[in-house]
């Protein structure tokens, strides 16, 4: 039974290598000894049978080394032997060690991080069974630009496409909770039933809405999200068919989702459309279901099996032209299909990427540097390693040797990276929002750790193998004749330790390049004009329940009551409403009818539509540029006013006066009457601060009380010490009103940049991380040189050379190596930055002073870390340096 | 023998090596000489060969080995064929019976 044989002799050669060795050592001896007995019977003197035995034995040593690297589990010893010689070894130069590992724990644990968060984002399958059939519904304008849909269009899909299985409608929103003990604003979706078919979960506690059961008009029913269950309703376990007050509606739970479920967005809420398609959010009781002109949620489906997204869209398209054709004056005429996954990653993808070739060179900077430290450690062990070669070990041992090393190396590096990457999630998950996650969390999973595992190991490949193969070649004569040490460290070595250094510096030039552009452009993100003064606002929102607000003049009573309490408060300057605060992306926007023109094609080009109290401009800081602002006399009954932006004015009226002109749009003005254009206010940037802004017009917000509004508060101090004063007098005239948002405005500004801050302060770190170790990898580069040149230095000076010279010297040498790794990192930079474009504002991404200053700056640094073992050099006494062999 | 020639036949030193123990035990030097002499001189196994077999073939089982006291009262490992090996080598002659039955036959074919 050979397994059990040699089991029996793996576990012997285990555990008792010594007598096993003991007993080899007399085996082979015995051999020569009685291959010499033959020879001395053959006529040999003792002394030649000896010598001539042991020569035709080929070496003790080598025969024994040979037997026991095919003893069974010699593997086994062999990694024993490797791993505690590698650890006395990395122990023995502890400095360079030490280096070694932080600099690999720096390139490793940046890259777990960022995997991590790739993972999360891009690469984890969405949470649904079989999330690749589940795909988004828009409706495309001819701008190829895509939009929601209208109550009519969606039941028209609905009932005629065949390539969707389920089709749901669902409209995104925050809705207030009232009840229990607080009143709280919390985000949720208005859906048809259709919608958790269409996910394909199911409900944890009770059941999710289903079509026979929720059917429209019949049911106010609501799923709730696990976090809400446990957090505003502790758990109960009786929750199911209890009455919840949702935006003053009375709607029965009927169940409850599991806790990884959170879909749109950070919805904590699903209710059933009170009709065949969600609820309107200004009018909620209202049917839609004719209307093909309001815009307002999105389709979410699920495509039947064996049907691929592109048979999907065209059917979808075909319905869309044909309807187009029915409805002349629909703005949109076709149709896209997009898989929810796409819809989700799509915008990020790219950010996510290039952030990922990032990390990827701070890696190999970092594993460059290790493979010269290496190489620059092998060489002052050539005469150890020649001396094992010269004993019987194979090159193939000694490189396996020294890969051991290495890839302890790796291990202690990526130890340590966990624990940083670890450290960085913790800024990550506060900075990275939500829904680009997809609601998961990120954490050090299994799946990260394997890839923590595999670059650790490439890593050590990548820095080990080279520095292994160059080591293990060593020319054995001529190094065990060396007297002393080795000035016999071959100039490749340092030939390649150069090659390592200038494609450092090239990497590290690419990275601050880049970095350098995003802080450019960011600087510039924040000095666009916003148009308004935003120091010293306070903002917040809130949103007047329909049923509890039917009326319209109901509306305005309570804006105006608050209004009133909040500018008498002490330190407030001034209050307004509006109806959406400027730096918040969304749209409202409605067709302008200018009197004298023809009517534009409905939709195109349609102005941003805005409802504002009196003192909103002066509020917000906003100049009032020709005509007037509102007053309390624009009130509903009395003539409709609006105020245009002066982009609208430029649009609408190039080279006119638009004050005194007549208008419809929105609520103002209808077929009988025209409204008055009273006043032209400076432009507000409404979307983004990159976005150049759009025309405006404002209505009086008592001629168009709408249900949802931010308010502004100019404080005379500091906004938020202003915030609870402000909501207790809000409270004052409904206590039942929750109150969100609570910010200052300079936060709201803060808040729309974030993800290019974000993208920014990432960049910067890699490139700082990057500069560090290519300035430790030169002055590693240059010491060595210096300190292996001493002898030479010492001659030279001795010769008469003055000191500043070999200063010059040296320095010319570093300046060298940072001019070729500059260059070399230009031209990379060059052919790659323009995968950034699409992240600049107002940078080219081959901004000439970016590509100009920071070479120079590397330049600088470059010099400087090479001054150091420059000025060593210098004070080199001739005396000491002849004498040093 | 020349190296490449020592890879192509280790397995017909593993043969070699049993038969050479075939009658009875022998001690390394011994079995390499018995080699060169029941193959006339054709094969002469290398020590570094020589020892790696042994050692191996003795963890396979197919050898058991013993100390005992050499023709000059040295000390030797003696090795002998265990019951495995006998079946070992029956099989192996066997085999290479074959192969050179069919090699012969194909070298007559026309």
């Amino acid at each position: 039974m050979p397994i059990l044989s040699r089991v029996t002799s793996l576990l012997r050669n285990l555990f008792q290598r010594r007598r096993s060795d003991e007993a080899l050592d007399a085996e082979v001896h015995g051999y020569v000894d009685m291959l010499a007995d033959e020879k001395i019977r053959a006529g040999m003197n003792p002394e030649d049978a000896r010598r001539a035995a042991r020569i035709e034995l080929g070496g003790v040593e080598q025969t024994k080394e040979q037997v026991r690297e095919v003893r069974a589990g010699a593997w086994l010893e062999i990694l024993a032997q490797d791993l505690r010689y590698g650890v006395r070894m990395l122990g023995r130069s502890a400095g360079s060690t030490v280096i070694a590992v932080l600099t690999l724990a720096l390139g490793i644990g940046a890259n777990t991080a960022i995997f991590s968060v790739i993972d999360t984002a891009l690469l984890r399958p969405l949470p649904y069974p079989n999330p690749d059939r589940i795909a988004m519904l828009y409706a495309r304008s001819p701008n190829g630009e895509t939009g929601e849909l209208s109550p009519a269009d969606f039941l028209d899909y609905k009932n005629e496409l065949q390539s969707f299985e389920y089709l749901a409608g669902i409209r995104e929103s925050s809705f207030n909770l009232a009840g229990e003990d607080r009143p709280e604003r919390v985000a949720g979706t208005v859906v048809t039933p259709e919608f958790f078919a269409v996910m394909g979960r199911r409900a944890q506690i009770g059941r999710t809405l289903i079509p026979e059961q929720d059917k429209p008009s019949a049911s106010r029913t609501m799923v709730l999200s696990y976090s809400l269950w446990q957090h505003r309703f502790g758990g109960d376990p009786a929750i199911l068919g209890r009455s919840v007050y949702v935006d003053n509606i009375p709607r029965i739970v009927v169940g409850v989702m599991p806790h990884n479920f959170q879909f749109p967005g950070e919805s904590e809420l699903w209710l059933s459309a009170l009709h065949a398609v969600p609820d309107q959010p200004l009018n909620p009781a209202a049917d839609l279901s004719t209307d093909r002109d309001s815009h307002y949620f999105d389709a979410i489906g699920r495509l039947r099996p064996g049907v691929n997204l592109r048979q999907a869209e065209t059917e979808a398209a075909t319905i869309a032209r044909r309807l187009k054709q029915q409805f002349p004056h629909k703005e949109a005429g076709g149709a896209a299909v997009i898989f929810l996954h796409e819809d989700l990653v799509g915008q990020t993808r790219p950010a996510m990427l290039i952030l990922l070739g990032a990390v990827s060179l701070l890696l190999l900077i970092a594993c460059a540097n290790v493979a010269s430290i290496q190489l620059a450690r092998g060489a002052s062990r050539q005469r150890e390693l020649s001396i094992r070669k010269a004993l019987g070990a194979s090159r193939t041992r000694l490189v396996r040797q020294l890969l051991t090393e290495c890839v302890l190396l790796a291990v202690a590096g990526g130890g340590i990276g966990i624990l940083l990457a670890d450290f960085g999630l913790v800024p990550l998950r506060a900075l990275i929002p939500r829904d680009v996650l997809g609601g998961a969390q990120l954490a050090l999973d299994a799946r990260v750790l394997a890839f923590t595992i595999l670059a650790s190991l490439g890593s050590a490949i990548l820095f080990g193998l080279l520095p292994a193969l160059h080591l293990a070649n060593p020319d054995l004569i001529g190094i065990l004749k060396e007297a002393g040490h080795g000035a016999g460290s071959s100039s490749r070595a340092q030939q390649i330790r150069r090659v390592l250094v200038v494609s450092e510096i090239a990497l590290a030039a690419m990275l601050l390049i880049g970095a350098a552009l995003l802080i450019r452009s960011f600087h510039h993100l924040l000095s666009a004009p916003e148009g308004f003064r935003p120091q010293g606002v306070l903002s917040l929102q809130l949103t007047l329940p329909q049923a509890r607000y039917p009326n319209p003049n109901d509306r305005a009573l309570f804006v105006q009551q608050v209004i009133e309490r909040v500018a008498a408060l002490p330190g407030v300057a001034s209050a307004a409403a509006i109806s959406r605060l400027p730096l918040n992306p969304g749209s409202s926007s409605r067709t302008l009818e200018v009197e004298g023109r023809t009517p534009p094609p409905s939709g195109e080009d349609s102005p941003d539509y805005l409802v504002a109290t009196p003192d909103y401009f002066q509020s917000i800081g906003t100049p009032l540029v020709a005509g007037r602002a509102f007053t309390e006399r624009d009130v509903s009954g009395a003539p409709g006013t609006v105020i245009v932006s002066q982009a609208a004015a430029r649009r609408y009226w190039p080279a006119e006066n638009p004050v005194g002109k007549h208008v419809k749009v929105g609520a103002c003005g209808d077929d009988k009457t025209w409204c008055e254009v009273v006043g032209v206010v400076g432009d507000v940037r409404q979307h983004h601060l990159d976005q150049e802004p759009n025309p405006t017009v404002y209505v009086s917000y008592a001629q168009d009380p709408w249900p949802f509004m931010a308010f502004i508060v100019r404080t005379k101090g500091d906004p938020a010490s202003a915030a609870s004063a402000v909501e207790a007098a809000i409270h004052a005239v409904d206590k039942d009103q929750p109150v969100y948002n609570v910010r200052a405005m300079t936060a709201v500004i803060q808040k729309s940049v974030s993800p290019q801050r974000l993208r920014m302060s990432l960049l910067g770190l890699f490139a700082i991380v990057a500069l560090t170790l290519a300035c430790v990898g030169i002055y590693g580069v240059m010491a060595y040189s210096v300190a292996q040149r001493t002898h030479e230095i010492g001659i030279r000076m001795a010769l008469g050379a003055h000191p500043r010279r070999i200063l010059q010297v040296i320095l010319r040498q570093g300046f060298a190596l940072a001019l070729t790794g500059c260059a070399l990192g230009l031209a990379g930079a060059f052919a790659v930055t323009r995968l950034l474009s699409s992240m600049l504002y107002g940078v080219s991404p081959r901004d000439a002073a970016t590509f100009v200053g920071i070479p120079l700056l590397l330049l600088v640094v470059a010099l400087l870390a090479s001054y150091l073992p420059a000025r060593r050099a210098m004070q080199v006494d001739p005396m000491v340096a002849l004498r040093y062999e | 023998m020349s190296p490449d020639a020592t890879n192509l036949l280790q397995g017909t030193l593993d043969m070699m090596i049993l038969k050479a123990l075939a009658l009875h035990e022998m001690h390394g030097l011994g079995i390499s000489r018995r080699i060169e002499q029941i193959t006339k001189g054709t094969f002469q196994v290398k020590p570094g060969s020589l020892f790696p077999a042994l050692h191996r073939m003795e963890e396979e089982g197919w050898l058991s080995s013993a100390w005992g006291d050499s023709e000059n009262n040295r000390c030797a490992k003696y090795y002998r064929l265990t019951k495995a090996g006998r079946r070992q080598l029956e099989s192996e002659t066997e085999r290479w019976g074959r192969i050179s039955l069919a090699i012969a036959r194909a070298l007559e074919a026309s």
